[in-house]
């Protein structure tokens, strides 16, 4: 069965295709646009996907879109209505998109690929979420919870799945509906201190780090969480109709006091370097810290609420997660101590973009088509490159051309010359260039195979460095990310040296620590050889990695262990500000030359700034 | 002509908008920094079209000078107006697909590009904030620079200044068309504006009750007992 699958128009579009039981890829349209966190219609990720697969649109057995435009519609509309006469831009604004394109998506999608409409079908958004959460984990029975922002008008979703000889057995037993949303809580509070709702919510968890609950009180009246392990939100303090711009009421800022300006400084490091002088933040940067930590706290206590339930529901000892909301890995790191599940599952892509997949999955469910290849999938569905054209470029180009265009902001490069150095099949030679060049405190741009389907980078578009060394990681946040210094960076683990930093994992290693989807405390014994990757309470969000998942990266980290003792290097996505991971190696090219990124590896060669 | 009715306009507009405020510049600042940024993403996606070594690294290095300056608007304008970063970008279609097609591509791009540079002095004029009248004059002042490194480029792809010359004829007559249907989808959408509007005016008061008590939140079925000094 060849089945199509497609989310759009909230929030990171993506497209996934599965063609006989075989994942033929899946990618979020922001890997080709370069808007990062594009909702429009993924067309170019289904080209991709169709060019890739060899299939015309008329060859599908079905095109599955991840939601019902149509019940997400009324929705729309009751909650522009609800605020009479207030919001009548915004009811305007809906309807034209919602009356211009998004109610016939299922039309558009049928016209596009030129397929019957009889063969397009929709999914219940929570159910896309469901599917794409357990469906991935390979478990037979689990319970599972989507926390989301909304879909068509479930915010979360609390169910039971069971696969039986390929076929889905999945019972939503109960939802909450819109407004009692965790995602667009979490959001909200995202936008008063200042960060992009939908976008920038990690930022409001690192920030949460460095602050005391001491609004939870405030907070606990927004969303207040049962013993029964329900909740609901009180829309008084918020309005989500003006989620992206100051979704908060007077009553909240009265309670809390004044938002925080987007773009002013917030003064907080996740690293201090030694001698450094530090700097103190003043009571309102104080403030917005301990209200991210009051938010964080309550987010945290709903979703161990519900998780206690979802085990009382259903009687599984297994636990699949999805939906925005899973991508919070500090609050799904409290459900590994503190719930009675012996395993939770989070998919690579817990959001929207994986619904497309989830909702695939769905189909192939009802149809008892769920064999071994949509069980076992890993992150790497993207597009792969050849960097051979990228390389041939080369000579008829050069730094000298390059450094009128570095970034903005960043100091004066150091004059250098440009080394090219191809390997081919050579892989140990590259292997050991790459680690001399880490050793060094270089800064290592590493691109392979096809980019990875989900926000995190895994070990083919991502940015290394050494683990041990401050200096390096300051100078990935001031010369390559110009990221803020409060946020962490994580580190990639070999399984092998994974009990060393985490000693705590005496049961084996929780598989929500496969993909970066959980925090959790360092051992003291390694903080020297990954201080550079710590968070200032000794926590990271660690990428433990098998030689099957990767092996290539795993044998990176293991040549670089023989030299440092631990086999682990610090991990980031490869990308700058404000945009998405990179994709083609041209992309890859332009953050070089840019950037102060030191080397630059494009398959199997090795490309190095020779400075001096 | 139409160039200095425009900018006649321009300027007797921006004297009633951005006089009153810099901030006011933060969402043409930005929107600056998106066409650039997506003359960027254009040129790098013509960059991997081509296979030809020379005409894409000469594409990359395009894509490089633009996202340059998409970062120097970025930047801009977070300075003037952080808030002006939230709006959305718009959706991206490659205008280049076939590399046969590529003098048609750089014609496209060079004439958006100039219309949209000509106006920069206009803008510098009525810039209340020395960061982005630097920007302007700067821009505005490499234009003629960059004019003829793009003309040289095509000129390379094409072969004949007459071929150029009947390329770029070709691309304002499409970019004049484009903006006719531009005007034609603007004022369409402000007519959709103003009928949705009085739709929401006499429809609205009867359904709103309706929707409030559909999007009302509900009471919670276990509550935590509350301690007084939280109550």
């Amino acid at each position: 069965m060849r089945v199509l699958g497609v989310s759009a128009h909230f929030h990171t579009a993506a497209a996934a295709l599965v063609d006989n039981g075989t994942v033929v890829g899946a990618a979020a349209e922001e890997r080709f646009t370069r808007v990062k966190h594009d909702p429009s219609f993924p067309e170019q990720s289904i080209g991709w996907l169709l060019g890739r697969s060899g299939l015309r649109g008329a060859d599908l057995d079905a095109v599955v879109f991840y939601e019902q435009p149509h019940v997400k519609f009324t929705r729309v509309l009751a909650s522009t209505l609800s605020t009479f006469p207030r919001h009548h831009r915004s009811f305007g604004s809906a309807m034209k998109r919602w009356l211009g394109d998004r109610l016939w998506t299922t039309n558009k999608l049928s016209r596009l690929l030129d397929v019957h409409p009889d063969r397009v079908g929709v999914v219940v958004h929570h159910r896309s979420h469901a599917a794409q959460a357990f469906v991935g984990s390979g478990f037979d029975d689990s319970a599972i919870l989507t926390l989301d922002g909304v879909g068509e008008w479930d915010t979360t979703g609390l169910g039971h799945g069971r696969i039986t000889d390929g076929t889905l057995d999945l019972d939503v037993i109960e939802t909450h509906r819109y407004p009692d949303s965790l995602g667009l809580f979490y959001a909200a509070f995202t936008t008063f201190l200042g960060f992009r709702a939908n976008s920038e919510e990690c930022s409001t968890m690192a920030l949460a780090t460095f602050g005391r609950p001491r609004y939870a009180h405030v907070v606990r009246q927004i969303l207040k969480v049962g013993t029964d392990g329900t909740y609901r939100f009180d829309n008084a303090w918020f309005d989500f109709v003006s989620l992206g711009e100051a979704p908060f009421t007077k009553k909240l800022i009265a309670a809390l006091g004044p938002p925080r300006v987007p773009g002013s400084p917030l003064p907080f490091e996740s690293f201090q370097v030694a001698g450094a002088e530090s700097i103190t933040p003043t009571e309102d940067h104080q403030r917005y810290a301990d209200i991210a930590a009051s938010a964080q706290l309550v987010l945290e206590e709903a979703i161990l609420g519900l998780a206690n339930r979802a085990a009382r529901l259903t009687g599984s000892s297994r636990l699949c997660l999805s939906g925005g909301v899973a991508l919070n890995c500090v609050a799904t790191a409290r459900l590994l101590d503190e719930t009675d599940f012996d395993d939770i599952w989070i998919p690579p892509d817990p959001g929207d973009g994986g619904a497309a997949l989830g909702a695939v999955q769905h189909v192939l469910g009802e149809h008892g088509q769920l064999g071994a290849g949509p069980r076992s999938i890993g992150p790497y569905l993207g597009r792969a490159y050849d960097p051979g054209p990228t390389l041939a470029m080369l000579p008829h180009m050069g730094p000298s051309s390059w450094a009128a265009y570095r970034q903005p902001g960043l100091p004066p490069a150091a004059p250098y010359t440009l080394s090219v150095e191809r390997l081919f099949d050579d892989e140990d030679g590259l292997v050991s260039r790459v680690v001399d060049d880490l050793l060094a405190g270089r800064i290592v741009g590493w691109f392979q195979g096809g980019f990875e389907f989900g926000p995190r980078a895994l070990g083919n578009r991502s940015l290394l460095a050494h683990p041990a060394r401050v200096d390096t990681a300051l100078k990935l946040s001031t010369r390559v990310k110009a990221r803020a210094p409060f946020r962490p960076y994580a580190f990639s683990i070999t399984e092998t040296d994974a009990t060393k930093a985490f000693p705590q994992w005496t049961d084996g290693i929780p598989s929500m620590a496969r993909w970066m989807q959980v925090v959790v405390p360092v051992s003291e014994a390694v903080h020297d050889h990954v201080r550079a990757t710590l968070h200032i309470d000794g926590t990271t969000r660690p990428q433990v990695v098998a030689p099957a998942d990767h092996p290539l990266y795993h044998k990176l980290l293991t040549a670089f262990g023989a030299e440092t003792g631990l086999a682990a290097l610090l991990n980031t996505s490869f990308n700058a500000r404000g945009e998405p991971i990179v994709s083609s190696p041209e992309e890859a090219l332009m953050v070089f030359a840019r950037t102060d990124l030191d080397t630059l590896v494009l398959g199997d060669a090795v490309l190095r700034k020779v400075y001096g | 002509m139409i160039r200095s009715l425009r900018q006649a306009l321009l300027r007797f507009f921006l004297v009633f908008t951005w006089r009153r405020s810099a901030k006011r510049m933060g969402p043409t600042l930005r929107r600056f920094a998106l066409v650039e940024a997506d003359n960027s993403w254009q040129f790098l996606r013509a960059a991997e079209a081509l296979p030809e070594p020379h005409g894409r690294a000469q594409m990359f290095l395009h894509a490089l000078e633009e996202a340059h300056q998409a970062s120097r608007f970025h930047t801009v304008a977070r300075s003037v107006d952080p808030a002006s970063l939230r709006r959305g970008e718009a959706h991206r279609q490659a205008l280049l697909t076939d590399p046969a097609a590529i003098g048609e591509f750089l014609a496209t791009v060079e004439v958006a590009d100039a219309d949209l540079k000509s106006d920069f002095g206009v803008y510098a004029q009525a810039s209340t904030a020395p960061r982005a009248t630097r920007l302007f004059l700067d821009l505005r002042d490499a234009q003629p620079d960059h004019a003829g490194a793009s003309r040289a480029l095509m000129l390379d792809t094409l072969g004949s200044p007459e071929r150029v010359s009947e390329e770029l004829q070709w691309a304002r007559r499409r970019r004049a068309w484009s903006q006719w249907r531009q005007v034609g989808a603007d004022t369409g959408d402000r007519i959709a504006s103003v009928l949705i509007g009085i739709v929401f005016f006499l429809a609205g008061p009867f359904f709103a009750r309706r929707a409030r008590k559909r999007v009302a939140p509900r009471a919670l079925r276990a509550p935590h007992a509350v301690p007084e000094s939280q109550a």
